[in-house]
């Protein structure tokens, strides 16, 4: 991004100059070669890793066999959109995904909001970094061990039930169960990734100029009144660009995740867009469907990124991503 | 002009950056290369150089691992196997966990297009990578160059294994797991029914009476009442076919199976058969006979309480009970474990599913002539009468002991023991009591009660077994339906309601939307294949 205003500025400067494009170009070229080889990698990685595999969806328009090529697979039109569309849990797919990919921005994305606040608040130095680092700990565990732990907690012989029993009710077997599913992926998301979420934000609070903390004080601005007028209005920006960041993975939700919770007595609440096309693709290697569906996902991504994006320069200026 | 060395160093770093990110991208294309001389440059040694001069060649072959750690190229096994056939054998290690992390792993090689040279599909994958031709035609090598292998499978068998070819022309492209024999069973704790003091039971109501005094009373006497499980299964209702079986439901490891219902070849979990197993298993798990955890207990959860000597009865592989007894044994020394077989129900004739067929064993990658052909010698050594023992015993020093003359099988330990790779996979009742009587000439006191406390189970379990109609049906009949072939709604639809979330109305509904939503489809190309293969 910096690249990029970067860019514009210097084209800005030679316009001014009334010189033709070309020989600005050229001549630039001259001058900075260094700056433009050490920028070299980058593109190069966006070209190789990011711009090039983009071709690779046509597959979804193929019949694509992974033997025989890309070019000798058949092509096939919308035919795996329209299989995606007219499957017959479709409906039930696609409106679980939306509930937990909501759930996620509702429950999840404003968590670490509050404990960047709470962090920030934390007066001993020592104290703020040792918990700091517990919190981020969760997030080097894969999804897979944590769903393990969450299976064992919950079990009937396990921390919570045993707690249940102690109190003398029932235990309750709460991973085979619809009505705990989606709470219990917002929470292990929550307990994951909550406190690595922080850095960031903690990263814009710092950069907050203690002189507006200072006079806020002389006008007699508590400590509650300075989060709410001071801290949060000037996190925001960041806050913003966080949820443009996540709204553009609105529908790819953490396919470990929900795949590693799920049972089959939580298909109805919890089979979500990741598990079906695991179920369909990669199990049964039907990899255009898969790209078809993904690229469903990214188009929808996009377009919520967009709209978001001009929501967010209306609310305040040079307020979007772009 | 200070700087200026430093933007020399920058602009040099930048191209050494540039240049590592374009290799990095031609480098896929150099191992290729380099592989291809290899496998070049043993099929040109063959004629010139004999025997000493030529380069070992290995075939990567991947199964399902007991051992928790990679076999080796130049490991005891593969040594072994080298010294008979000149081929060596190697496979990374790769987890089994139910066949959900193998199949992703094979799935994610096969992705990347480097199949390993000889490995065991999983869960149908073989369909896609016949369809693709990556999979070595095997008809006229086969014969050539593992006779045994082709001899002792019967003729029938073949032709179910020809009529899973996709084009329809009947070529060869598996090697199956063949059993002529009742595999599976269903086992009860004799102890326990000492301490509770009744009989083996013969029925439905009696097995449901020991499954309830198991459930009150202390039957593993270890002055607990309550921690006994009566009968347990697995997560997705896998491993608890006995109840299914009972009700002439055709059911493979969980799977539902196709058989004959009214003379036609139908999807067992459709039929009033799975109507009233479900109505049953219901019922055990309202009163807490069957495991309240079945439907969360992972493969190893469920072995824990079979070893902690937690469990009364379950269902699972006769061969097997063996490890499972010397488990029990560590726990409670008074262990006795013996055949349940099926116990009767009133209008319904049970039986355990049979496969000959029971799944495809062996795919070979379509690589070169050689790989093939390498990989059918370790195939036929496999299923060679003449190597028998060392197919069945393993490895000397790790698998077994000699002492005064007598081989000693060593206790199983999956963290030092490599897994037999090449274990048979043709088996009769004639090679399964060859193999019992391998174990128990090479057995101390303690390990041959064991083995004779497993015998008995497998001889026992021998009449319950019955051949289904769909042995062997290709899982191609699935092509485009992919819930159906995973058995994903039946699985949710069976455990909603065995755990009594959904009342047993709902199987109808079931029966509707599985008919609907491919089942119909599905059903036409199963009875096609049927009618094909003209059984």
């Amino acid at each position: 991004m910096a690249d990029a205003a970067q860019a514009r500025r210097t084209s800005h400067n030679t316009a001014v100059g009334a010189r033709p494009q070309r020989q600005g170009l050229l001549r630039e070229l001259r001058n900075y070669w260094p700056l433009y080889a050490m920028a070299m990698p980058g593109v190069l990685f966006f070209l190789v890793f990011k711009y090039v595999p983009l071709a690779g969806s046509v597959i979804a328009f193929k019949d694509y066999m992974i033997f025989k090529g890309l070019a000798e697979s058949p092509w096939v039109g919308w035919k795996h959109f329209r299989a995606f569309f007219e499957y017959p849990d479709f409906a039930r797919v696609f409106r679980n995904t939306l509930l937990i990919g909501l759930y996620n921005l509702v429950f999840v994305f404003p968590f670490p909001i509050v404990l960047a606040l709470l962090f920030n608040e934390l007066r001993s130095m020592a104290y703020k970094r040792t918990l700091q680092t517990i919190y981020y700990v969760p997030h080097f565990f894969s999804w897979v061990i944590i769903a393990g732990i969450t299976f064992d907690v919950l079990s009937n012989t396990g921390i919570v039930n045993a707690l249940r029993e102690w109190v003398g009710l029932e235990p309750v077997l709460f991973m085979q169960e619809e009505r705990f599913f989606r709470s219990i992926v917002v929470l292990t998301s929550i307990w994951r990734d909550a406190g690595w979420g922080t850095i960031v934000l903690l990263a814009a609070i710092a950069g907050i100029n203690p002189e507006v903390y200072e006079s806020a004080l002389v006008d007699g601005a508590g400590r509650i009144r300075q989060i709410f007028s001071i801290t949060l209005p000037l996190i925001m920006p960041t806050v913003l660009v966080l949820f443009l960041l996540q709204i553009g993975h609105f529908l790819d939700l953490s396919f470990e995740q929900i795949y590693n919770l799920l049972t089959p007595m939580t298909y109805g609440v919890g089979d979500v867009i990741d598990t079906y096309v695991y179920r369909v693709g990669i199990i049964e290697a039907q990899y255009s469907s898969t790209t078809a569906i993904g690229l469903f996902q990214s188009v929808i991504g996009l377009v919520l990124v967009l709209g978001f994006n001009s929501l967010a320069k209306r609310y305040q200026r040079e307020g979007g991503l772009f | 002009m200070a700087h200026t060395p430093r933007r020399w160093g920058y602009a040099a770093m930048g191209a050494v950056l540039a240049t590592a990110v374009l290799s990095g991208c031609s480098g896929g294309n150099a191992g290729e290369q380099s592989d291809g001389n290899r496998t070049n440059a043993g099929n040109g040694g063959d004629p010139g150089g004999q025997g000493k001069a030529e380069e070992t060649r290995y075939i990567e072959v991947w199964r399902n691992l007991d051992s928790t750690f990679a076999i080796e190229k130049d490991g005891p096994y593969s040594k072994m196997v080298q010294a008979d056939t000149g081929v060596g054998l190697y496979m990374p290690f790769v987890a089994w966990n139910s066949g959900s992390a193998y199949v992703q792993k094979l799935n994610t090689r096969i992705a990347s297009g480097e199949l390993p040279d000889l490995f065991m599909p999983w869960q149908g994958n073989e369909a896609a990578l016949m369809k693709q031709g990556a999979l070595a035609d095997l008809t006229e090598l086969l014969p050539e160059y593992a006779p045994h292998v082709w001899d002792r499978i019967p003729q029938e068998v073949w032709d179910v294994v020809r009529s899973a070819d996709p084009s329809g022309e009947g070529r060869i492209y598996y090697v199956p797991l063949v059993q002529t024999y009742t595999y599976y069973g269903a086992y009860i704790r004799q102890d326990w029914l000492d301490n509770v003091g009744m009989e083996l039971p013969r029925t439905k109501d009696e097995y449901v009476e020991v499954l309830r005094a198991f459930r009150d009373q202390d039957a593993n006497g270890n002055g607990d009442p309550s921690d006994e499980i009566p009968v347990t299964g697995r997560e997705q209702g896998r491993w608890m076919d006995h109840l299914f079986g009972m009700y002439g439901v055709a059911m493979w490891e969980g799977l539902p199976m196709w058989d004959l219902y009214d003379g036609e070849l139908t999807y067992s979990a459709i039929t009033p058969n799975m109507k009233a197993a479900l109505e049953f298993a219901q019922m055990l798990y309202r009163e807490r006979l069957l495991d309240p955890n079945t439907f969360l207990n992972k493969g190893s959860e469920w072995t824990a309480k079979i070893y902690n000597d937690k469990v009364g009865s379950w269902y699972h592989i006769n061969q097997g009970m063996n490890v499972r007894i010397e488990n029990i044994a560590k726990v409670n020394p008074d262990v006795n474990l013996v055949a349940l077989g099926l116990p009767e129900v009133d209008g319904y004739d049970g039986f355990i599913t049979n496969t000959q067929i029971n799944r495809p064993m062996w795919v070979i990658a379509d690589k070169d002539e050689q790989t093939t052909i390498d990989a059918l010698s370790l195939l036929e050594w496999s299923a060679d009468p003449a190597h028998a023992e060392q197919v069945q015993l393993g490895v000397e020093g790790m698998h077994y002991e000699v002492q005064d003359g007598k081989r000693i099988l060593l206790p199983s330990d999956p963290d030092r023991q490599e897994t037999r790779m090449l274990a048979s996979f043709i088996t009769g009742m004639d090679e399964v009591q060859l193999q019992a009587q391998f174990q128990r000439d090479s057995s101390t006191p303690e390990q041959l009660r064991v083995f004779e406390m497993r015998d008995a189970i497998v001889a026992e379990m021998q009449p319950y077994g019955k051949t289904v109609a769909g042995d062997g049906i290709p899982s191609s009949i699935y092509d485009g339906y992919s819930d159906l072939k995973n058995h994903t709604m039946y699985q949710e639809y069976m455990s909603k309601i065995i755990i009594g979330e959904w009342p047993i109305d709902k199987f109808d509904e079931f029966v509707d939307k599985w008919t609907k939503s491919g089942g119909e489809e599905v059903t036409a190309r199963a009875r096609a294949w049927y009618n094909l293969i003209g059984r």
